[in-house]
């Protein structure tokens, strides 16, 4: 990967490969790796734990 | 009478993860369904009412009142939250990889390359880096399509997959030249 080709999708791999071969928990290394992600994003913490529940609730779509 | 809840919205006897897979919405009140997930309605923004007070006593499991915090709430298990975060590592997760090693006398493929779980083979870590990062994206589009800066890193040109080496579908022609 080169600095030219910076785009969201080349500074994900990055951050991706950055992390070795790790023998603990699957779960415990992606949440990690997601938490590097989202800093990588130049998300804050509370964007990164607010709930991102997708479907439309009732009260909501009478607001919009 | 609508067949969905009028509090939470999802449709009757639905096994939400957020609601620990409990049936919901399985009481008639005031000519519609409605659910006993005060807690939710409190933590989707909207302050409870004395209607979500009287749904819940008229209940059976009114003697549970208040309800207790489901497991999606503690903040020490994230994976069952619904958040950016957790969103991010479930992707990661379906998408693992594991190295091939390949005997370099009977094949002619690179010696060794990385097969994603979802059956796409990588000859490079990086390619396959790549790949996941391009599922995140594509994945998560909604949720991060409110970034600002998402639009800007998108507006720069992107490269296919080096090293990609075959389908999983042409496998078993690639397993001929094992003769």
């Amino acid at each position: 990967m080169t600095d030219d080709n910076d785009t969201l999708r080349t500074r994900i791999a990055e951050v991706l490969n950055s992390f070795p071969a790790d023998f603990r928990p699957t779960a415990v290394v992606n949440l990690e790796k997601a938490d590097a992600v989202i800093a990588e994003l130049g998300l804050t913490e509370d964007e990164a734990d607010t709930n991102v529940t997708r479907y439309v609730t009732p009260w909501k779509a009478n607001d919009d | 009478m609508s067949d969905d809840c009028a509090n939470c919205g999802h449709a009757r006897y639905v096994h939400s993860p957020l609601h620990d897979g409990r049936c919901i919405a399985d009481k008639p009140y005031n000519g519609d369904f409605v659910c006993q997930c005060r807690h939710f309605t409190q933590e989707r923004g909207r302050p409870p009412t004395t209607d979500d007070t009287e749904a819940l006593a008229f209940t059976d499991d009114a003697a549970d009142y208040p309800p207790q915090p489901r497991n999606y709430t503690k903040v020490s298990d994230r994976r069952t939250d619904d958040t950016l975060r957790t969103r991010i590592a479930k992707v990661i997760g379906t998408h693992e990889v594991w190295q091939r090693i390949v005997n370099r006398k009977t094949w002619v493929a690179p010696r060794s390359s990385w097969e994603c779980s979802c059956g796409r083979v990588f000859a490079l870590k990086v390619d396959y880096d790549a790949h996941v990062a391009d599922v995140l994206i594509r994945e998560l589009q909604p949720e991060l399509k409110s970034l600002e800066r998402l639009a800007q890193w998108q507006a720069a040109p992107r490269l296919p997959i080096r090293g990609a080496l075959f389908d999983p579908e042409s496998w078993d022609s690639w397993e001929g030249h094992r003769r």
